[in-house]
């Protein structure tokens, strides 16, 4: 067994990690003005970043199976990269639909600020479907370059593709969401 | 079912069966991120007065669910080589999982050091020992949990003819969240209170 191939390959990753976690840290520090102008967003920020984040690490997950069971190399044509990214962009888009559901429900219950109009609610609703849709997009097609820029380096998937994809995903999503809110948020609210 | 019935020479991943296994897991994990977000949101106030809590957040939850994607992915590639079999005694899962704790431990011990270094410059309030003690203390706590809780989803998973490719990391990553909050609180109590 290759203990020490995991050793090698995961751990400066996950300090590297460890790191660009701080870096989103920063630019959530940067997004004061939007959690400003639309109230309540920030409780919505969390979920929305796990979720990006498992969306893409199962992608990855199952791209490294696929290359270890040697179906991965057909790069892509194989069916098994389309399927992957369809599955991605329809969870992403079904998770940014239901969350802020979820989200308003929560809400509801009696420990917990309510929130403060339907115009809120409905700019949150708007941000979250943009946001899951284009997070969506470029999370696949860069779970499926994570996957393949591995192989070529001859690591294994399994050690990179999930650390790596987190914590793209975190920051990508503070990104698109900050860009979301700004356009969204600066029209309806 | 993913690549689970279908032997590798046919393997074929249908978006529809991902969805099918995934949605739902997908939106209960949310739902219970979202009421442990709630739950934190609340009790802002109190929080604030132990930055150490606010500052430890962030790297515990990242770095448990890191370590837990590792060893959740090579669990799922190696139950679809065959080469770890479903079982708590297998000895590849048991090395998969003694290299998890050891990556864990050395994390969190440089994890530490770092934060015990910076306490001079942060007003974080603990003597360096004590905050080297609080984070090390958690991240053993978090790294040695989450690798239970990914063995045993992957276990449960592939026995209920799931592919734990799916089904694994949702799982561990929302529990390691709700795990560094509780472990970081307890160690906070236990070291400084």
């Amino acid at each position: 067994m290759e203990k020490l191939k995991v050793i090698k390959e995961s751990l400066p990753f996950l300090f590297l990690c460890a790191g660009g976690g701080a870096a989103a840290g920063l630019v959530l520090g940067q997004m004061e003005y939007i959690f400003e102008l639309v109230p309540g967003l920030i409780a919505l920020v969390p979920a929305m970043i796990d979720m990006r984040g498992n969306i893409a690490s199962t992608m990855g997950s199952r791209l490294g199976s696929a290359h270890h069971v040697g179906l991965i190399d057909k790069g892509w044509r194989s069916s098994i990269v389309s399927e992957n990214i369809k599955a991605t962009v329809t969870l992403s888009l079904f998770v940014a639909a239901f969350l802020p559901l979820i989200f308003w429900a929560t809400s509801l219950l009696p420990f917990v600020e309510s929130l403060a109009s339907f115009r809120v609610l409905a700019a949150i609703y708007l941000i979250a479907i943009a946001t899951g849709l284009t997070t969506g997009v470029l999370l696949s097609f860069i779970s499926y370059f994570a996957v393949i820029l591995s192989i070529r380096y001859d690591l294994d998937p399994d050690n990179l593709s999930g650390p790596a994809l987190t914590t793209v995903g975190d920051v990508l999503t503070l990104l698109v969401l900050f860009l979301w809110a700004y356009l969204i948020g600066g029209a309806i609210m | 079912m993913g690549l689970l019935d279908r032997r590798s020479d046919n393997v074929n991943y249908d978006w529809k069966d991902v969805f099918r296994q995934s949605a739902l897991l997908l939106l209960l994990m949310g739902f219970i991120g979202i009421i442990g977000g709630q739950v934190l949101h609340q009790m802002e106030e109190t929080l604030l007065q132990f930055p150490v809590f606010l500052f430890l957040l962030p790297l515990m939850n990242d770095l448990g669910g890191n370590l837990g994607c590792v060893l959740a992915s090579r669990l799922g590639s190696g139950f679809h080589l065959g080469i770890i079999d479903a079982a708590i005694t297998d000895r590849e899962l048991n090395e998969n999982v003694l290299v998890t704790l050891i990556m864990g431990l050395v994390t969190y011990l440089s994890v530490g050091l770092a934060v015990a270094a910076s306490s001079s410059i942060l007003p974080l309030g603990p003597t360096a020992m004590n905050l080297f003690i609080v984070a090390v203390g958690s991240g053993i706590i978090v790294t040695v949990g989450t690798a239970l809780i990914t063995v045993a989803v992957s276990l449960i998973s592939y026995k209920k003819k799931l592919d734990p490719d799916n089904i694994t990391i949702p799982v561990l990553t929302t529990l390691a969240d709700l795990l560094s909050i509780v472990s970081i609180f307890f160690m906070v109590w236990l070291v400084i209170l």
